[in-house]
């Protein structure tokens, strides 16, 4: 029953972000977000390639672009600094235990977004709204998000891009690491 | 009735005449094209990527979508080896890549790309350096410079920057009293410095000076002297309110005029767009031609003014024949212009 209210409520919300901020047609207010991926060759840097896709295909007032960086390490760093940071980072959760609780603090738990090299990879959410941005339109964009990750077509072109694509809560990797889940995904 | 035969006729005959619109427009309908940066996000890169995409796309035929991709790394070196060995060749990807790429290709050992290969879509416009000083050290000029006994201090982000090439250059082959501190992580870093009396000049791209400091112009806190690149422009004014001397104008001979031309190159190759070598030419054109009609574009022109960004497009044709110009260096120029910069 509670599944099904909250279920209610998230799609209530998402509409209500897609009426309110006329965001079917208008190109202005798309929210671009920036995923910090890893090399060129990782399969982060994959992953988030065909998030960025998806997003584009099937995001409503969203947009991921995605930023090839040099992995876990620097993802965290660049995803909890002051100015120019990053919206959302794909990280390993190996990767995820070393950052520190100034770091932890910056950041919450998304998704698991599947397996490389044995390690679950995890997206991972900076808390801060981007500047200009308000709380609340960030919120919903994350919603948005996590909807276009979780939807099958969305997850299918994913596929094409880094074919060990298989999302889950991820709660028990975030959980371990210290890391609060987004409440967008609870 | 027959009016509908004779127009599905006329049509008919009409795509046959015009093959490529017709391709194209099947193979990017319902794509997405991708602009690899070889920057990361919030810079001028950025700036100039995302504007001019958002027009480009609706330019091609099929209107695709894009998204970017941001590949920072070694001075845009990543971005440019990845755009040259790894990324498809289909036409689905545009890269914004470094302007100093054809004249590393010549200054640099051990570059994995050849801009002979690479094919150049358009420049959005030229990078014209321009030498800025703080108004407290009295230079108003670039004479007034050759004659100060003190030192002008330059910030610098690397020695493979156009911050710290543009300086020594006039340090070691004008004779000027300069001195560059490097390091800087950025440009915004480097105001600051100029700002806070670290250092004493900067030079930098005349978009990012309007861009990102046009309140030191406008305050005159900053005095252009100096501007480096292949073409002069007539509205960059020196403290005296006389246009600013192209460094390229000052050469002594022509070895020296070689020598400047190299090192002012990048200035030429700007905000310049590409895509992967081996994209079948059909493509290329294509995209040639949307670029074309891009920078002629009411909305993208209104946007960029909005913006702050200069417009000063060139051909595809016009950037491929700059570009190889500049590899085709001769080798002792290509040895002297290392030495003048200290690279080994």
């Amino acid at each position: 029953m509670l599944k099904t209210i909250t279920k209610f409520a998230s799609s209530c919300l998402i509409l209500g972000f897609v009426i309110t901020s006329g965001i079917s047609n208008s190109a202005a207010n798309e929210l671009e977000l920036v995923v910090g991926t890893g090399g060129t060759s990782s399969a982060a840097f994959s992953a988030g390639n065909g998030m960025s896709i998806a997003s584009v295909m099937h995001g409503k007032g969203i947009k991921i672009y995605s930023y090839g960086t040099k992995g876990d390490k620097d993802n965290i760093k660049r995803l909890t600094k002051k100015k120019r940071a990053i919206n959302l980072a794909i990280v390993s959760s190996k990767g995820l235990a070393k950052a520190n609780d100034k770091q932890k603090k910056g950041m919450s738990g998304l998704i698991a977004l599947g397996k490389a090299r044995g390690d679950t990879l995890l997206l991972i959410v900076r808390n801060k709204a981007p500047k200009g941005v308000s709380k609340d339109k960030y919120s919903l964009a994350i919603s948005e998000v996590l909807r276009v990750l979780k939807d099958t077509k969305a997850g299918k072109i994913i596929k094409n891009e880094w074919r060990d694509w298989s999302v889950s809560s991820g709660e028990s990797a975030f959980t371990a690491a210290g890391v609060k889940i987004h409440k967008a995904a609870l | 009735m027959k009016s509908i035969k004779c127009w599905v006729t006329l049509a008919s005959i009409a795509a046959a005449l015009n093959p490529i619109s017709v391709n194209a427009s099947d193979f990017y309908k319902d794509k997405i094209v991708t602009a690899i940066l070889g920057a990361g996000p919030g810079g001028g890169y950025d700036l100039y990527a995302r504007t001019v995409m958002k027009h480009l796309v609706n330019h091609i035929p099929g209107k695709p979508k894009f998204i970017m991709q941001f590949m920072p790394g070694a001075g845009g070196q990543k971005a440019a080896q990845y755009v040259y060995n790894v990324a498809s060749k289909d036409g689905t990807k545009v890269a914004k890549l470094s302007n100093m790429l054809p004249a590393f290709q010549v200054l640099r050992s051990g570059v994995k790309y050849d801009v002979r290969k690479l094919n150049y879509i358009g420049r959005a416009a030229s990078m014209q350096y321009v030498t800025m000083v703080w108004h407290t050290t009295g230079v108003k000029s670039l004479e007034d410079a050759q004659k100060a006994k003190q030192a002008i201090i330059f910030g610098s982000s690397g020695k493979s920057q156009s911050n710290y090439i543009v300086p020594a250059v006039m340090a070691n082959l004008l004779g000027l009293n300069v001195k560059v501190i490097a390091g800087y992580p950025g440009t915004a870093a480097i105001n600051k410095a100029l700002e806070q009396g670290e250092v004493t000049g900067r030079a930098g791209a005349w978009s990012s000076w309007i861009s990102r400091a046009g309140r030191l112009i406008k305050e005159k806190k900053v005095v252009a002297i100096a501007q480096s690149g292949l073409e002069k422009a007539t509205d960059i004014k020196n403290g005296y309110g006389e246009p600013t001397p192209l460094l390229l104008d000052l050469a002594k001979n022509d070895d020296e005029r070689a020598i400047l031309s190299l090192l002012a190159a990048d200035a030429a190759i700007g905000r310049n767009f590409s895509t992967p070598p081996g994209t079948s030419s059909t493509r290329v054109k294509i995209l040639c031609r949307a670029f074309d009609a891009t920078m002629r574009d009411r909305a993208f022109l209104d946007e960029a003014k909005k913006r702050k960004l200069i417009v000063e497009p060139k051909t595809c044709e016009w950037l491929q024949k700059t570009a190889i110009a500049i590899v085709d260096t001769p080798a002792p120029l290509v040895k002297k212009a290392k030495a003048l910069l200290g690279w080994k």
